[in-house]
C-alpha cells in the first residue's frame, strides 16, 4: 500500500467498505426483481408491516433466498479465484480451473437426464448432483496429483489434470444432450448456463451452506501471509520457509470444497473467480491480508448485482437471464481491460 | 569447528546424468566460502541440496548440528537465508512488502511488527533501496532486484547466508559495497556460502575457495594458495593468467 506496511486499521476499513458495498446491492437485490413489486413503496410498506401474503412470499421465499445464495456464491468464487491464482501464480486461473466445473455440471446434468432421487424427506435434486459431480472430478485430480512427485510438478499436474477433467465431463454432457428429448436438451442448456435457481431452498440448508462458506474463508484466511510468499514462486516460499506443498494441499481443497457447495446451488457461473480477485487487487494491492476480505464482499456485491440485473433489467424482453450469461457479458470485456491496463502498466498484475 | 555446515558424500544424479558425485564440504562460524566452478559444475545443485530444496541421492547434511531431513522449512529459514539468482514476479508486491517477508520464519505475527518494518526500512536503506520502497517488484531492474533479495535475506535475521550469483547483475561499485556487507555480517560471527564468477571478488573477500568440477571437489582452501594458474586454466578450459594490482589479485583470460 504504496509504501507502507499493512496494518490493522487499514484491512478492517477496507472490509468495512467492501461490506458496505454489499450491503447496499443486497438491499437493492431484494427490491429488484421480475414482478412490478419494488421500489421505496416497497421499503415503506415492509418498515410499516404492511405486505399482503403474495408480497411476502415473493420477498422472502423468491428474492431473500437469491440474495443470500447470490453473497455465498460470489464470495466462495472470489475467495477461491484469489487462492488459485496465488497458488498456481497464474492470473489466469478461476476457481473452475481443477474440473470443478465439469465435475458439478456432469452431476447436475445427470440428476436431470436420470430425474431426481427422494432419499428419506429429501430430494436428491440437481444441487446434490453438482455437489457430488464436483467432489468426484476433485478426487480424480487430487488422486493423480498424488502420484507425482513432491514440489514443482505438482502445479502443472493439477493444472492438467483440471483441464482434461473439464473436457472429459464437457464431452459426456454433450453425449447426454444429444440422446435426450428436445426438450430435456433445452432445459440442460438453461442449468447450464448458471441461473442461480434456488427459490424455495429450506433455511437450515441454507444456513448449513452459509457456515460452510464462514469456515471455508476463515481458515483460508488463516493462510493469507503463506500465500503472499506463496505467490513469489515454489522455491522462494520454500527458501523463506514455507512447507509448500502442506499450505497449497490446504487452500486448495479448502477453496474447492466452498467452490463446489456454491456450484451446487447456483450451477456454473462464469467471470466471477476471475474478475473480481483482478479488480479488487488494482484496487487495494496483492497482500492476501487486505485482498481476501475485500474479494469476499466484492466478490458477494458483484454477483448480488449481477442477479439483479438478470431479474429485473430485462423486463423489457419480457424475459429473465440466467445470472451467468451475465457474468460472462461482463466479465470478458472487463477482463480484456485489465490485461491491457497491466500490459500498458509497469508490468505485473497488481 | 565445522559446526555450521557439514555435508558428506553428497551425490545427485538427474535421468542418469551425475551432477554431484561424492562432495564433503564444511563451514564454520565467522567463515566466508565462495563456491566457484563452470557453468554446470554443479554448483545451484549442491546450494539447493544444502538448503533441502532438492534431496540428495547419497550424503549427508547437518546444519548446525541437526540433520537436515529432521527440520522443518521454517527451521531451515530461521537458520539460512537464501538469495537465489532472481525472482521473476507475477503479482505487484511493493518492494516493502517483499522485503518484509523475509520475516516470514521468525515472525510469529500474522501483520509486519513495527520492528519489523524497521528492520525493513532499515536494510533497503542500506542496499541504496529506500527511494523504491513503493515500487512493484516487478518493475525493479535486475540490479536492483538483485539488492532487493539481499535486503530480504538480511531481515531475516539469520547467521548462514547462501548467495547464488549474487554479483551477476550488479554494476562495480554495487558489486563491492555488497560482497562489504556479506564481510562484514561474517566478521560478525555469521557465514557465508557464495557461487561466484568473478576470482578477483574470491581473492578479496572470501576466506575460502572450493573449487567444483565436474560434481566433484577439485580442490579447496585459501583462494590465495588454491587458484593458481594451472587449476583455473584446467577448471574454464581456456589459458588464464594471474596477476597483482596494488597488492589485489587480478585475472585475465590469455
Amino acid at each position: 500500500m504504496k509504501g507502507r506496511p499493512l496494518n490493522i486499521s487499514t484491512i478492517l476499513t477496507v472490509t468495512l467498505l467492501a461490506a458496505g458495498l454489499w450491503v447496499v446491492t443486497a438491499a437493492a437485490g431484494l427490491l429488484v426483481g421480475s414482478t412490478d413489486l419494488g421500489g421505496a413503496d416497497l421499503l415503506w410498506r415492509w418498515m410499516g408491516g404492511e405486505l399482503s401474503a403474495i408480497e411476502e412470499a415473493i420477498l422472502y421465499r423468491a428474492r431473500l433466498p437469491r440474495v443470500i445464495f447470490a453473497g455465498l456464491v460470489g464470495a466462495s468464487l472470489a475467495v477461491g479465484g484469489a487462492v488459485f491464482q496465488a497458488v498456481l501464480r497464474n492470473p489466469l486461473a478461476d476457481p473452475y480451473i481443477l474440473g470443478i466445473s465439469g465435475g458439478a455440471a456432469l452431476g447436475g446434468t445427470l440428476v436431470l437426464v436420470l430425474g431426481s432421487v427422494t432419499v428419506g424427506a429429501v430430494v436428491m435434486g440437481t444441487p446434490v448432483g453438482a455437489f457430488f459431480g464436483a467432489l468426484a472430478a476433485l478426487s480424480v485430480i487430487f488422486g493423480v496429483e498424488r502420484w507425482a512427485p513432491p514440489g514443482r510438478a505438482s502445479t502443472y499436474v493439477l493444472l492438467l489434470t483440471g483441464v482434461i477433467v473439464n473436457a472429459f465431463a464437457a464431452s459426456l454432457i454433450m453425449f447426454l444432450q444429444s440422446v435426450v428429448t428436445a426438450r430435456k436438451a433445452q432445459e440442460i442448456l438453461f442449468y447450464l448456463m448458471g441461473a442461480l435457481s434456488v427459490e424455495g431452498t429450506p433455511g437450515p440448508i441454507t444456513i448449513a451452506v452459509a457456515a460452510v462458506t464462514f469456515l471455508s474463508v476463515l481458515i483460508i484466511y488463516r493462510f493469507a501471509p503463506e500465500l503472499n510468499v506463496l505467490s513469489l514462486g515454489d522455491d522462494d516460499a520454500a527458501y523463506l520457509g514455507v512447507d509448500v506443498d502442506r499450505v497449497r494441499r490446504i487452500t486448495v481443497v479448502v477453496a474447492s470444497f466452498a467452490v463446489a457447495i456454491a456450484v451446487a446451488f447456483s450451477g456454473i457461473i462464469g467471470f466471477v473467480g476471475l474478475i473480481v480477485p483482478h479488480a479488487v487487487r488494482l484496487i487495494v494491492g496483492p497482500d492476501h491480508r487486505l485482498l481476501l476480505p475485500a474479494c469476499i464482499f466484492g466478490g458477494a456485491a458483484f454477483l448480488t448485482f449481477a442477479d439483479m440485473l438478470a431479474r429485473g433489467g430485462f423486463a423489457i424482453l419480457g424475459t429473465t437471464l440466467p445470472v451467468g450469461v451475465l457474468t460472462s457479458l461482463i466479465g470478458a470485456p472487463l477482463f480484456l481491460y485489465f490485461l491491457w491496463r497491466s500490459l500498458k502498466g509497469t508490468g505485473g498484475w497488481q | 569447528m565445522s559446526d555450521i555446515i557439514d555435508a558428506r558424500g553428497l551425490a545427485k544424479a538427474f535421468g542418469g546424468n551425475t551432477v554431484l558425485d561424492g562432495v564433503d564440504l564444511s563451514a564454520s562460524a565467522g567463515e566466508a566460502i565462495a563456491v566457484v566452478g563452470a557453468n554446470g559444475a554443479g554448483k545451484t545443485t549442491l546450494m539447493k541440496i544444502l538448503v533441502g530444496l532438492l534431496e540428495a541421492d547419497a550424503g549427508s547434511v547437518k546444519l548446525m548440528g541437526d540433520d537436515l531431513v529432521e527440520l522443518t522449512r521454517r527451521q531451515i529459514a530461521r537458520r539460512v537465508a537464501v538469495v537465489p539468482q532472481g525472482s521473476p514476479q507475477v503479482f505487484g508486491f511493493e518492494l516493502l512488502e517483499f522485503v518484509l517477508m523475509g520475516c516470514y520464519a521468525r515472525s510469529e505475527s500474522f501483520l509486519p511488527t513495527g520492528a519489523q518494518v524497521e528492520q525493513a526500512q532499515a536494510a533497503l536503506e542500506e542496499l541504496g533501496l529506500a527511494r523504491l520502497a513503493a515500487r512493484p517488484v516487478s518493475a525493479l531492474s535486475g540490479g536492483e532486484m538483485q539488492r532487493a533479495l539481499m535486503a530480504r535475506a538480511i531481515v531475516a535475521d539469520v547467521p548462514l547466508w547462501f548467495l547464488d550469483e549474487p554479483t551477476a547483475s550488479l554494476d562495480m561499485s554495487h558489486q563491492i559495497a555488497l560482497l562489504e556487507k556479506v564481510r562484514r555480517h561474517v566478521d560478525k560471527g555469521g557465514t557465508v556460502l557464495a557461487i561466484l564468477h568473478d576470482l578477483a571478488l574470491v581473492h578479496r573477500f572470501f576466506d575460502v575457495v572450493v573449487v567444483l568440477f565436474d560434481g566433484q571437489i577439485l580442490a579447496h582452501g585459501p583462494p590465495d594458495e588454491v587458484l593458481e594458474p594451472a587449476l583455473v586454466s584446467n577448471l574454464y578450459g581456456l589459458p588464464m593468467q594471474r596477476g597483482e594490482v596494488d597488492g589485489k589479485i587480478v585475472w585475465i583470460a590469455k
